[in-house]
């Protein structure tokens, strides 16, 4: 069977996929890869060496509550202290509290200023802080009473009079006719579900400095766009006099979220008159600081047929968002609203706030870690009825009449199953699902693990339409500015300068144009410039997408570009010349026949005036006019917002909202000590629906990486509270069990990219090819298929031996006999 | 990180000299350390660091006057590899290869691995954020009430639920090691005593009753009978890089097992002659006395999953030593 196995390097042969929407043979160059692993990239930190001060935070050790006094008199007797921020000059310190300074344990309340790092520190274990406590809301089921009783319980502070925050409900049809239809009518209750804190490594710090009115600030985002948007309004400044630089921070380098200290950063520095300030965040800021996957438990009702039809469901999804008041914790809902075909359905999520830290999702991966609840009322209902849960799942999908694009994204229809249909099938037959499924607890694994025990067999399969999209991959038009310097500025055009995802925009773009990487920078919003960082660490919804568009452009970008040539010397010398006859590298452009004759982009004198773009800015241009839509137009996906159509075809304009979400299924196999409750993976085989990217190596390897962390978040590691204190106490790096490679064989790791036949994003594409919260579902059901007993899924990875263990007190296949008898 | 002195020492009783303050730590690899005095978990941290890194002579391993003698400078990756270690003491072998990482082992000394300190998700929280009975006086133990996953199942000295990491201890313990120091020579079973009247000072602190001013010099475990097998077992939530949560240094002879639990107790929890003919029976036997932890808290509030994964190691490692 073919599969793509990391590390990559060769394409799958039997790649299914529409040619004419794909662009074959483009290879972006991953330098500044290489430049970080060499050690030759300049991070944040790296600036001003020897010419800088140091900032850190202070944090709350409280949950609730307000700061009283902070005594800096130890901190000012050590050599090196130059002053202390508080709460307040930080812009975005002082959280959307409503009544207090303090809503979470780990809450920055100030930071010190010094002339070095270690100085820093030590003056932050010297500083007293006295606070008025107030009572604090840790547990969300303590949260949800006070809501419900309303009497004698606190309320979390974050928003006013209620720990409620938001109810998100979707209706569809008569969801108690529809349940009452089916042969059996069954409910599903599920605990509170383990929360991950995101971008486990990442660097968080900024360097900031003023000169005038004038802030630069060096910064580990992936989105220097949202980093400028926040930043300068914190200062007043326009925006053309905010400077954003995020070189190097991409996927594993920089946070996804726009102020990982900047803010801080630029009122330390204005403190210090403009003196460049280095913030940085202490290990344990740096944890109790990123956000994180909120927690759900839930109730689900379903009525079933007895063929595996689910002929209505309500599902009652309540959400930790721990200090987060804006969590769009509605995405809890996303996948099963989105994919089954149950046209009576009342699908609801209350939104809780609590003083823990700020819990958002992550569109995937494997989030929000509550999906796998309907991942497993969808397991349960095949046990039940004597089924697969492969069969149950196709069972349930829209009928090969509609397609995506007739049930609309905003439309009231599922759109997501049509892939998932084709992956399951597709993992299915790849991994031998039907021939090794089999009756929960009643297999073992062929091998003799010791001394004669054997370990159980578990397999699994799943399909999982992904919660990515909103505005991310919105491919607005994709527009490359070229200056009288030969240098480009790149301009997406995209509501927000989204993540990483836009580097690759310029990575493409210099590929194609044969530019030298350091000559095309994000020229949009100011100074944001991370025109170096490869797409294959960003690969975010861009990568895949809008990527496309600038290829588009670029192209353009050269055709003008050469045509100017052709005009000066040495070319208007060559008799017969075309612009067939140039090619150009590392801002060049030569006589393919004779490289001696040669004209650098600097010379060209392309001139401000000059711009390309694809999806129809310059309309007046054949070559460019609805470039986009030649890419995307005939095909527009379920994501597709706005239908329109031209000559009969979907019809994409620039500016149209096109979405990224997407599918993906795996399936799993593992094995179970059932003694000492490890666990091991077999085989974990996924396909990706990754759509007609262009960006196909970055597509694999952002599926590969993802591979990796649903092994992670499965077997090692989740968020540990103290429940006591609210404080998150995994934050640093041994405690939080994060796991290395060396606990995982890659080898077992299976994946592959697709494309569907009916894809659910932009270009048809899943925006980043990562894999869906549902192969995360899969440890939950392998562990099931191999010992018939649940795990906890509360805090701490599913596969973990002490969640085994847990549950094999109850016996091997307990819950199977019990949900067979229920 | 906190603002230390420096000071080198050039033989083991100069550095014990160094120590006589009681405000002064060793430096050998520094793995511990320095992640110590980065993230000031705790208010007893040295004002002077002594680095005994250049003491000469102090790294060998040798087979010697029935002993197997080992510098206290000898680096973890050398115990490791040894040939006459894996040959004849390979539990000690074993667990010197389960440490943490190649780099941390290529770091790390014999010595350094048996004086850090102890394991606990509180303990450990940077700034004192958790100041818990080990550290400061009248403190408390926040595992007691809180997330105890991590924790002794076994009680804990002085109510610490903070386990022993070190992986060598456990086989040294069921070795029958000597430890020898400056002072004196100790058992290995009474070197790793907890001193809880000493909690809230860096005495306290220790996983080991060392003065402050005591300083290990050799480690020497007797050489075994002929017949003796020895293993070391360890689990830990991941495979590499990590403490263990259980292990088990098993050493049998004579139909009689000596079994050190590692990562369940403040200290290498030691079973002296257990009868090895029935390994199951042996695991229930040294597991009897058990007493995992449940605190009030809702989620994550058990380690008794240790129960069940020390007597799987201990039933393992006996039918494995046949």
């Amino acid at each position: 069977m073919p599969y793509v196995q990391y590390p990559l390097g060769k394409e799958r042969t039997d790649h299914k996929t529409v040619k004419r929407y794909v662009i074959d043979n483009l290879n972006v160059h991953d330098k500044s890869g290489k430049w970080i692993v060499t050690g030759r990239a300049e991070f944040a930190a790296d600036h001003f060496t020897g010419h800088k001060l140091f900032s850190a935070p202070i944090l709350s050790t409280i949950a609730h509550g307000n700061v009283k006094s902070i005594d800096l008199s130890e901190a000012e007797k050590i050599a090196g202290y130059k002053g202390f921020l508080t709460q307040q000059e930080v812009p975005g310190w002082r959280n959307a509290a409503w009544d207090c300074d303090v809503v979470q344990w780990g809450q920055p309340i100030g930071a010190v200023i010094a002339d070095n790092w270690y100085t820093a520190l030590r003056c932050i274990n010297v500083i007293k802080v006295e606070y008025d406590v107030h009572d604090a809301v840790i547990d969300p089921d303590d949260a949800l009473e006070a809501y419900e009783k309303g009497e004698d319980y606190p309320w979390a502070g974050i928003v006013k009079d209620t720990n409620v925050h938001s109810r998100t409900n979707v209706v569809r049809g008569d969801v108690e006719a529809g349940i009452a239809k089916g042969d059996y009518q069954w409910d599903f209750e599920y605990p509170w579900t383990v929360t991950y804190a995101h971008q486990e490594l990442e660097a968080h710090q900024s360097t900031a400095w003023w000169i005038g009115e004038d802030l630069y600030i060096y910064t580990g985002t992936q989105d220097p766009y949202s980093t400028l948007s926040s930043v300068a309004p914190s200062w007043g400044l326009p925006r053309h006099r905010c400077h954003i630089y995020s070189r190097f921070n991409c996927g594993g380098f920089g946070g996804k979220t726009a102020d990982w200290g900047a803010n801080a950063a630029a009122a330390a520095s204005k403190k210090m008159g403009g003196y460049p300030v280095l913030f940085k965040n202490t290990r344990q800021s740096n944890g109790t600081g990123r956000q994180r996957s909120f927690s759900m438990r839930s109730k689900q009702r379903v009525g079933v047929m007895k063929d595996g039809t689910i002929t209505g469901w309500e599902s009652i999804m309540y959400c930790d968002e721990g200090m987060n008041s804006g969590t769009p914790c509605g995405d809890g809902i996303f996948g099963v609203q989105k994919t089954w075909n149950v046209m009576d359905a009342h699908y609801q999520v209350i939104g809780i706030t609590t003083n823990t830290p700020s819990r958002y999702y992550w569109r995937d991966v494997a989030d929000p870690p509550g999906g796998k609840n309907h991942e497993t009322t969808l397991d349960k209902i095949a046990y039940k009825l004597g089924l697969n849960p492969l069969d149950v799942r196709l069972k349930n999908v829209n009928p090969e009449d509609i397609k995506a694009v007739e049930a609309g994204y905003y439309g009231s229809l599922p759109w997501g199953s049509f892939a998932i249909k084709e992956l399951l099938n597709y993992v299915a037959d790849w991994s031998d699902y039907r021939k090794k499924y089999h009756t929960p607890a009643t297999k073992t694994v062929d091998d003799i693990y010791h001394n004669g025990d054997k370990r159980m067999h578990g397999i699994a399969i799943s399909g999982h339409l992904d919660s990515h999209g909103g505005g991310f991959a919105a491919a607005r038009g994709a527009m490359i500015k070229a200056f009288q310097d030969g240098t480009f500025h790149v301009l997406t055009g995209s509501a927000r300068g989204t993540a990483g995802g836009t580097t690759v925009c310029c990575t493409v773009t210099a590929e194609v144009l044969g530019a030298k990487d350091e000559d095309v920078i994000l020229g949009d919003w100011s100074n944001t410039d991370t025109g170096l960082n490869p797409g294959v660490q960003a690969s975010s919804s861009h990568t895949i997408s809008i990527t496309s568009a600038f290829y588009n452009a670029a192209m353009e970008m050269k055709w003008k570009m050469f045509n100017i040539a052709l005009t000066k010397a040495p070319f208007n010398q060559i008799e017969g010349i075309t612009m067939d006859d140039l090619e150009s590298y590392e801002s060049v452009i030569y006589y393919k026949k004779d490289h001696s004759k040669s004209l650098p982009f600097s010379a060209v004198g392309l001139g401000n005036n000059l711009a390309a773009s694809a999806g129809g800015y310059d309309t007046n241009n054949p070559n460019n006019q609805n470039a986009l839509q030649k890419l995307l137009g005939q095909r527009a996906g379920g994501a597709w917002k706005d239908k329109s159509t031209q000559d009969g075809k979907p019809y994409i304009k620039v500016g149209d909202r096109l979405l990224a979400n997407g599918q993906s299924a795996g399936v799993l196999e593992l094995a179970v000590d059932p003694e000492n409750g490890e666990t091991e993976f077999i085989n974990y085989y996924l396909a990706v629906d990754t759509g007609a990217t262009i960006f196909k190596q970055g597509a694999l390897r952002e599926i590969g990486a993802a591979t990796e962390l649903i092994h992670s978040q499965g077997f090692f590691f989740g968020d540990i509270y103290d429940e006591a204190t609210g404080a998150d106490i995994s934050s640093l790096y041994t405690e939080a069990q994060f796991p290395t490679y060396m606990d995982m064989d890659f080898s077992k790791h299976h994946f592959t990219d697709y494309q569907s036949e009916d894809a659910g994003g932009c270009l048809g594409c899943h925006g980043i090819a990562e894999p869906s919260l549902t192969n995360f579902c899969l440890v939950d059901q392998a562990i099931f298929s191999a010992i018939g007993l649940w795990v906890d899924a509360e805090m701490g990875a599913v596969g973990g031996a002490d969640k085994v263990l847990k549950a094999l007190e109850r016996g091997i296949g307990a819950d199977y006999e019990a949900l067979m008898k229920a | 990180m906190k603002d230390v002195k420096y000071a080198a020492a050039k033989s083991f009783e100069e550095a014990a000299a160094l120590l006589a303050d009681g405000k002064s730590a060793l430096l050998a690899g520094g793995t511990d350390l320095v992640y110590g005095l980065k993230g000031m978990h705790t208010p007893n941290l040295p004002d002077t660091v002594i680095d005994i890194k250049r003491i000469p002579n102090a790294a060998y391993i040798k087979e010697e006057g029935g002993f197997l003698k080992i510098g206290a400078l000898t680096k973890l990756t050398d115990i490791a590899e040894s040939d006459v270690v894996k040959k004849n003491y390979a539990a000690l072998a074993e667990a010197a290869k389960l440490v943490a990482s190649p780099e941390l082992r290529n770091m790390g000394t014999i010595g350094g691995n048996i004086c850090q300190k102890p394991r606990c998700i509180y303990y450990r929280n940077e700034f004192n954020h958790f100041p818990c009975a080990r550290k400061v006086k009248g403190g408390t133990c926040y595992a007691i009430s809180g997330v105890c996953r991590y924790h002794s199942i076994f009680g804990g000295v002085g109510g610490c639920m903070a386990v022993c990491p070190s992986d060598t201890a456990p086989a040294l313990v069921a070795l029958g090691a000597k430890i020898v120091t400056t002072k004196k020579t100790w058992e290995a079973a009474d070197f790793f005593k907890v001193q809880n009247k000493e909690f809230g000072t860096a005495r306290g602190e220790q996983i080991n009753a060392l003065d402050l001013d005591e300083v290990v010099k050799e480690i020497q475990v007797p050489t075994p009978a002929a017949g003796t097998k020895s293993t070391y077992k360890k689990w830990a939530f991941r495979k590499a890089i990590d403490f263990p949560q259980v292990s088990a240094a098993v050493v049998v002879a004579g139909g009689k097992a000596q079994i050190a639990l590692g990562g369940v107790y403040n200290e290498p929890k030691f079973f002296a002659d257990v009868d090895a003919s029935d390994a199951a029976k042996a695991a229930d036997t040294v597991l009897a006395k058990a007493n995992p932890l449940t605190s009030p808290q809702k989620r994550n509030n058990t380690n008794k999953y240790k129960v069940q994964i020390a007597k799987t190691m201990v039933k393992r490692a006996i039918e494995g030593l046949k």
